[in-house]
């Protein structure tokens, strides 16, 4: 809020050089030829202002809105499908990343390099010949019910054969940017939520998976604390 | 009903200072009235407190039966034109003068309109930034328009020349006769308007001093001149307004004109110089409150 | 010449019109005042970080600044028709100090219906703006509880909200006028009240008043407080004199 207050001070301060200016001697614009420019200017403002609205009404979707149940039924619907390995009902648009790796070895390590735990969920399913398959879900996530599932980028994988790991890292570019415009902040308080939801933006990020199809001959090892949830799915 | 303004005994006190001071008069429907006095006599508050500017402090007034103080009749039946009269800057001339056909009844646009053309003013013009005597003109041009039952000028004519004072006491009389209505004038020289006055409301100190007819203020007084002694023996008994010094030893006096037949034959006999007074020179002396006057300084 | 009556509301409404027509200057710095607070609303009025796997940093833009700024300008006009030279000019035509004051706070509901609408108006004009410099943008319209009714409560409570910084205005003023030792005393009071801890113990009592949840209750308050401060204004001002 500090850029907000000195905002509002540099604001009065030339609010006020502006009234002592124009304010009161109401002279500005009063010749009928400078008059007929304020009308015009004022005019003009006022076309400016209504082609905003249109712009804004008509032109620009701004972005997906659904309320926060939405969001949860998605996601449980996500994780049902996926905990039960159904890879071929879930929406393409919570497939972020997907690799395929080919192993030889017996012995393999799951390396997570994340900055924070909790929030990941691992499924494993064993599969035949001698491929993995690393898939990244990410489910739906919202910011005050617009969804921003799409703004993710996949996680990074890779296979270490030296050292038998397979790595997981979060993607270099691990930062959302986001602007969020309330043209009409004043009607908040009349919304659900009342005062509280006032000044406050919700955000809500969906569960992370990682789905790992993996050949039944490597023995494959994990920590567990890195995860939120482990399942293993019948092959 | 045939009065228009009935004050008893109103006193206004700014602070510490008293302005008007248990002032009565009563001013006739129908009447052209000046209002005179030196400068800071009480015309101006007297005025804004007809007009409902301001409050008295002490008294009774009323315009038109009523109490002026936040009157909407009052109001709508005045307009008050004065030399400090501040109009909105937001609007042209032309346009104050389209307003004032909005609240005014009686206006006359056609009258303002031609009015506004012969003294050379144009749509373009904004009263702020008139000369100080377009601008006394241009008020004027909006109390003349606005033909309200009661309208006030003070000092209207202030930064006018000769020739636009003279249109402006012209048309002032031309549109009275036209449509009579009643006229208060204040001016601290009266020899100018004195042509147009019916009745003359002299004001000094914050009272009244003298209400009358202006004709009758023309005969009002005399003026006598002559020898020291010879003047003094015939002032004996009488009025005397002034009195001045003359050089070597002469006299020159103002006596309220009560004198008969006898007292023109002895003067005559004297060689007393016995002669009228102007009605505006009768309100200079009346009004006058230092002994001897502006010689006697350099004494 | 016979007497003209004229009734308490014809005076009204026609000093209103005037009004309308004379400060329409008024209009002139509102749009400037409300460009500028577009100006100033383009680094955002709020920011925030939030962690997780992926950090979600954000900015809020909102019509805030502007409408702030209608607020000032709206507590200043009203500050302005306060004043001698104003009240003057209601003298030169048909008046009386109720009329007059009536017709102000009038005046000032009406400019304040209009700046609420070019205030919340101007916000899409920000958006259109941000849409243009930044292609990341999340907008809160155009569905959910942002539809046009929500830009039509929008506009309902900014315009009360700027009646109220009018009424306040007026009720300044006319303080300022009965006695000019005011103009020291109301801003000394103002911040003293901001600075001291009172601010916050009143807080409660601002935020019932204020962000009243029911848009009707919201209303009645709003209009009933900006009515108090006119009335109050009308009392303190009825016995002035005009100089």
């Amino acid at each position: 809020m500090g850029a907000t207050n000195l905002i509002i001070v540099l604001g009065l301060i030339i609010l006020a050089g502006v009234f002592l200016m124009i304010g009161k001697s109401q002279t500005f614009g009063v010749r009928p030829g400078m008059r007929r420019v304020r009308n015009f200017v004022l005019a003009g403002y006022g076309a400016v202002l209504a082609a905003s609205v249109l712009i804004v009404f008509l032109f620009h979707s701004g972005g997906e809105f659904h309320p926060d149940d939405y969001y949860e039924a998605e996601n449980e619907a996500l994780l049902d499908r996926v905990s039960a390995g159904n890879l071929n009902q879930i929406d393409e648009k919570f497939l972020r990343g997907h690799y395929t790796f080919t192993y030889v070895g017996n012995e393999l390590d799951l390396e997570m390099l994340m900055n924070s735990h909790g929030n990941v969920s691992l499924v494993t399913e064993p599969a035949d010949g001698n491929n993995i398959e690393l898939y990244h879900f990410s489910g739906s996530s919202h910011i005050n019910g617009y969804d921003i599932t799409d703004r993710f980028e996949p996680f990074r994988a890779g296979l270490n054969e030296l050292e038998e790991q397979l790595w997981v890292s979060i993607p270099e570019d691990d930062r959302i940017s986001v602007s969020i415009f309330e043209a009409v902040f004043p009607a908040r308080q009349f919304a659900d939520g009342g005062v509280s939801a006032t000044f406050y933006s919700d955000y809500k990020q969906g569960p992370h998976i990682i789905y790992l199809k993996i050949p039944e001959n490597i023995s494959f090892s994990y920590e567990t604390y890195d995860f939120f949830d482990v399942t293993e799915v019948e092959g | 009903m045939t009065t228009a303004v009935q004050c008893r005994e109103i006193t206004k006190t700014y602070k510490n200072k008293r302005a008007l001071n248990e002032l009565s008069c009563t001013i006739e429907k129908n009447k052209i009235t000046g209002i005179i006095g030196r400068n800071g006599a009480g015309k101006t508050t007297l005025l804004n407190m007809i007009a409902g500017h301001r409050r008295v402090t002490d008294g009774e007034i009323q315009v038109f039966g009523a109490n002026p103080f936040n009157s909407l009749t009052v109001s709508a039946n005045i307009v008050f034109i004065n030399d400090t009269m501040n109009l909105p800057n937001g609007l042209t001339c032309l346009e104050i003068l389209e307003e004032g056909q909005n609240f005014y009844r009686n206006w006359d646009h056609e009258l303002a309109g031609r009015l506004f053309e012969y003294f050379g003013f144009t749509r373009h013009d904004i009263h702020e930034r008139l000369s100080k005597g377009k601008r006394s003109m241009f008020n004027a041009i909006f109390g003349l328009a606005s033909r309200s039952p009661l309208t006030i000028f003070d000092e209207p004519t202030t930064g006018m020349d000769e020739a636009v004072r003279k249109d402006f006491y012209r048309a002032l009389l031309k549109d009275y006769i036209a449509h009579p209505r009643t006229v208060l004038l204040s001016s601290h020289h009266l020899s100018e308007i004195e042509d147009l006055l019916e009745d003359v409301l002299l004001i000094k100190n914050g009272r009244e001093h003298l209400h009358m007819p202006v004709s009758d203020l023309k005969e009002y007084a005399v003026s006598i001149q002559g020898s020291e002694r010879a003047v003094t023996n015939w002032l004996g008994g009488k009025n005397i307004i002034a009195r001045r010094s003359g050089p070597a030893g002469r006299l020159y006096a103002v006596v309220e004109n009560t004198i008969h037949d006898t007292h023109i034959k002895e003067a005559r006999e004297k060689q007393l110089d016995l002669s009228p007074v102007s009605a505006s020179d009768v309100c200079v002396y009346l009004t006058d409150e230092r002994k001897g006057g502006i010689d006697d300084v350099f004494e | 010449m016979s007497l003209n009556e004229i009734s308490t509301g014809d005076v009204i409404k026609k000093q209103i019109i005037y009004k309308m027509r004379t400060y329409k200057g008024a209009f002139t710095t509102l749009m400037f005042v409300q460009l500028l607070g577009i100006l100033f609303s383009l680094g955002g009025t709020g920011s925030f970080s939030m962690g997780g796997i992926y950090t979600v940093a954000g900015t809020q833009y909102s019509s805030m600044t502007v409408i702030i700024f209608t607020g000032i300008w709206a507590f200043v006009t009203a500050v302005l028709l306060t004043t001698k030279e104003d009240r003057k000019h209601d003298f030169v035509f048909v008046t009386n100090r109720l009329t007059s004051n009536v017709s102000n706070a009038v005046f000032l509901g009406i400019i304040s219906v209009i700046s609420g609408i070019t205030a919340i108006l101007s916000g899409f004009l920000l958006a259109v703006i941000l849409i243009l410099i930044n292609s990341e943008i999340i907008l809160h319209l155009g569905g959910g509880m942002y539809g046009v009714s929500t830009a039509a409560a929008g506009i309902f409570s900014t315009s009360l909200y700027i009646l109220m910084a009018a009424a306040l205005g007026y009720l300044a003023g006319s303080a300022v006028q009965l006695h000019p030792v005011m103009k020291v005393v109301i801003p000394a009071a103002f911040f003293g009240f901001l600075f001291s801890g009172w601010v916050v113990e009143a807080g409660p009592l601002f935020a019932m008043v204020f962000l009243e949840e029911s848009i009707w209750l919201f209303l009645v308050k709003m209009l009933g407080l900006a009515a108090l401060c006119f009335g109050l204004s009308a009392w303190m001002t009825d016995r002035l004199e005009v100089m």
